[in-house]
């Protein structure tokens, strides 16, 4: 069967504004429910709130909304104005500025939380942006503080303390929510956990067929579930309609860049406050964005049943270890192989770090070894006041004409 | 200026003492002045009476237990800038803070080729980042992340850190080859207390006697502290308050305004002078190359030495901005400094791209108003020549304060 010419867009993508919808409802919602409200980050196991029927809420995927519906110049602004810096992360400059001003694009605003969980394999910066929330709200925070191991093998003694801060975290739980914790309703949470991170896996993979059926926008897109609502029947089936869908895809050849002509990796976070223009720009010439490593990293975020705690513990210790600059490199040529790339694009992203500082060095490393050209380009992840739109796109030009001269050569 | 000698040293490697040299104040200060100009490549003045030097990054290293291992610790200091600016190194962005920018330009230039190893503890994003770019960097057969715990209370947190403080032991031993005994280690902490001890008292005399030393004096001798054997620091910081202590008579007083100053670094040192010459003066701080420091020794004796060295860092850590605080507190600790200094204001050095106290500062700030305690917060690069409009906004800031 030939490739479909014509753009066809992904259909159970259209779910979510349900399913986004229905989750905010019941989060606002929470106080008259008599549930409790947690403030979480991306990477937290949100598995242990779920067992206890607490409402996770992610002030990372709020701010991503902000900025989505380009709010983010107005509601940060509110932030500097009470003298935090441009500088920092944005997705927290929105955060505190939406917590200050209560302008939000979710109906209702966020509820306030009850207390806040953190994990910091994810960032330092997280701490910071947490404990400020923390004092706004008078609410406790419990940080699960992961040493940082990059590629090491981590020792034992920093395997216990991992371990031994979730004990911890299960009595701060029972102590505040004035319950015992539920262990067979864990492992029933944990259980649908590893299914749905299981099929995300899978789908995430796709990116490896010829055409791809999806781009990494349509991840970026899809990924609101298995951050948010990791451990529930609605995200398990959200993603079975998905692949489903994406199986069929394959199966017609249907690509989600008709005529797909380069097939291109994607580092860092989206640009959410820039991702029309972005997906516009690269459908026009015909590149698709098949690979990436950030919505990767929700796929291991599963914990074995049976030793969850010892088994979240290595992943947030080493799994993880990807985001460190040797592993990042291990991965990408690796991707290159098998996604057949014939390019990568690294976002240095100016509000994160983390994921920015060694982007330089990344690119020349892989281009050195695989010889397959990469661009960095200088932008943030939520801020479009941060850089240019039309600059970014210039140096896009020149690259594809790399690009191009480089696939002549080849074919 | 009334003369002196030099005491009878214990170990004749650490100075000539040929001649007698009479001291002053400006002989001691151009003895701490000649270490800071090179530190690293002067690194082998101290070779004789160490097994090599081993650096570390700011901050939060148990300094005691590289020295009881037979090594000289030295931090690793952003260059002094001299009033130039610097580009950085061409792969790191400009996004990364300007001292991990600086040291990584100095480690590619080979400024740290004297060193027998570093060790990087992971504080903030960008150390850790860097850290793993560091080990590509860099061709040193010792190099070790010190993975300090990132909170202070809670379950396992301690034994943790003992745990981490093993490891960081049993890699010195597999270096050296050589036991590292606990009573080195209780010496060591003796003397890095003794040191302490000297400048605090240091601090207090400076604050006492502005007019006798200068801020910037005075932080030069404790950035000093971390780049030289602490033996000979102690002794030449000890001459230097002997010296001033016999000077004080002479000098007639001079009214500073003191303020208290929050922050990691207090680089550039022109940030300092602006002060001073304003006659006004830090008289409690909390920064990295200063009270962060200097405040973290205490106990030891029949003591357990892994206790003394986490209390330390500990305290080290809740004085800098980046662990995990208690909610409530937050401004409490600099409301006390304010209180215990008689300062009248509070100066911010916030290092452009430095995250930590960018997200305290506001909540601070807010604590300092509610008391009518004034306050400025000026934004620092070590990378670019210190702006007229620091200066402006320093100015402006003393003279309410002067006025008020
Ligand atoms: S974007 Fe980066 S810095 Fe901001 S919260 Fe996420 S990981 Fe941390
Ligand atoms: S100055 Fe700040 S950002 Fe830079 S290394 Fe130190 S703590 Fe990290």
């Amino acid at each position: 069967m030939e490739s479909k010419s014509s753009k066809q867009n992904i259909k159970t993508l259209g779910l979510l504004k349900e399913i986004d919808g229905n989750y905010y409802k019941e989060a606002v919602h929470a106080r008259r429910n008599n549930r409790l409200v947690g403030w979480v980050n991306a990477l937290s196991p949100v598995e242990i709130l779920y067992a206890m029927d607490i409402i996770p809420i992610y002030p990372e995927n709020h701010a991503a909304i902000i900025q989505a519906r380009k709010m983010c110049p107005e509601i940060a602004g509110v932030a500097e104005a009470e003298g935090y810096s441009t500088d920092l992360c944005s997705y927290a400059l929105c955060d505190i500025g939406s917590a200050i001003s209560a302008e939000s694009p979710v109906p209702g605003g966020l509820p306030r939380p009850d207390f806040l969980m953190l994990c910091n394999s994810q960032c330092g910066t997280l701490t910071k942006w947490f404990e400020v929330n923390s004092r706004r709200f008078d609410a406790p925070l419990f940080l699960i503080d992961i040493p940082y191991w990059g590629g090491k093998k981590p020792d034992k003694n920093a395997k216990n303390y991992v371990v031994r801060q979730f004990d911890e975290l299960i009595l701060f739980l029972e102590v505040l929510t004035g319950k015992s914790f539920d262990w067979d309703k864990f492992k029933e949470v944990l259980d649908i956990s590893a299914r749905t991170c299981e099929i995300w896996d899978y789908i995430i993979g796709l990116g490896r067929v010829v055409p791809s059926p999806l781009t990494v926008f349509d991840q970026f897109v899809a990924m609101s579930p298995i951050v948010a609502q990791r451990g529930t029947v609605t995200a398990l089936e959200f993603y079975r309609k998905l692949k489903a869908e994406l199986d069929l895809r394959v199966e017609e050849k249907v690509a989600a860049v008709p005529g797909e002509k380069y097939r291109l990796y994607w580092d860092n976070l989206p640009t959410w406050c820039s991702m029309r223009p972005f997906s516009e720009f690269l459908s026009a010439k015909k590149a698709c964005l098949n690979a990436n490593t950030y919505t990767w990293g929700w796929t291991k975020l599963a914990a074995d049943p049976q030793r969850p705690f010892e088994s979240w513990a290595e992943t947030h210790l080493s799994a993880l270890s990807l985001f460190y600059l040797g592993g990042r490199v291990k991965r990408l040529l690796e991707m290159i192989e098998e996604y057949k790339l014939n390019g990568f694009i690294i976002h240095l992203n100016r509000s994160c770090k983390v994921l920015s500082l060694d982007a330089i060095r990344l690119r020349d490393e892989v281009e050195n070894i695989s010889g397959v050209p990469g661009i960095v380009i200088e932008a943030d992840h939520g801020d479009q006041r941060l850089f240019s739109e039309s600059q970014v796109f210039g140096r896009l030009e020149a690259y594809f004409e790399i690009l191009e001269s480089k696939k002549q050569l080849t074919e | 200026m009334k003369g002196r000698s030099w005491p009878a040293l214990a170990n004749p490697v650490f100075l000539d003492l040929s001649e007698v040299i009479t001291i002053t104040r400006d002989v001691v200060l151009e003895k701490f002045d000649t270490v800071l100009k090179d530190p690293y490549g002067g690194i082998e003045r101290w070779k004789g009476s160490y097994k090599g030097s081993i650096g570390y990054f700011l901050p939060h290293v148990p300094e005691e237990m590289i020295h009881a291992a037979g090594f000289l610790p030295v931090a690793l200091l952003a260059r002094d800038p001299g009033g130039t600016s610097f580009g950085g190194s061409p792969f790191i962005p400009n996004i990364c803070c300007s001292y991990m920018r600086s040291v990584i330009e100095m480690v590619v230039s080979q400024e740290f080729a004297k060193l027998a190893g570093v060790i990087t503890p992971i504080v903030c994003d960008a150390s850790r980042v860097l850290s793993d770019m560091w080990r590509n960097e860099s061709s040193f057969k010792f190099y070790e992340v010190f993975r300090i715990p990132r909170k202070v209370k809670g379950i396992g947190v301690r034994e943790y850190f003992r745990g981490e403080l093993e490891r960081m032991r049993s890699f010195l031993e597999n270096y050296t080859g050589e036991p590292l005994r606990d009573e080195d280690l209780k010496r060591s902490i003796e003397i890095y207390n003794k040191n302490k001890e000297t400048l605090k008292k240091l601090y207090r005399f400076q604050v006492e006697h502005p007019s006798l030393l200068t801020t910037r004096e005075f932080f030069n001798i404790v950035k000093c502290a971390m780049v030289m054997p602490k033996e000979v620091h102690t002794m030449w910081t000890a001459e230097l308050l002997a010296v001033l202590e016999e000077e004080q008579e002479r000098i007639p007083a001079t009214e500073f305004i003191r303020l208290v100053a929050v922050g990691k670094l207090w680089e550039p040192p022109e940030v300092l002078d602006i002060i001073y010459d304003n006659r006004a003066i830090i008289a409690g701080d909390n920064f990295c190359v200063g009270s962060a420091y200097i405040e973290s020794s205490g106990g030891v004796d029949g003591g357990d030495p892994y206790a003394v060295l986490m209390d330390g860092l500990f305290k080290q850590m809740t004085m800098f901005s980046g662990y995990l605080s208690p909610r409530r507190d937050k401004g409490a600790g600099i409301l006390k400094l304010i209180e215990k200094t008689s300062a009248r204001g509070a100066v911010f050095f916030q290092l452009k791209f430095c995250e930590l106290l960018a997200y305290d500062y506001p909540d601070l700030r807010a604590a300092l108003e509610k008391r009518n305690i004034p306050a400025l917060a000026v934004e620092t690069d070590l990378s670019a020549v210190s702006s007229g409009r620091v200066k402006t906004q320093l100015e402006a800031f003393l003279e309410i304060i002067k006025g008020s």
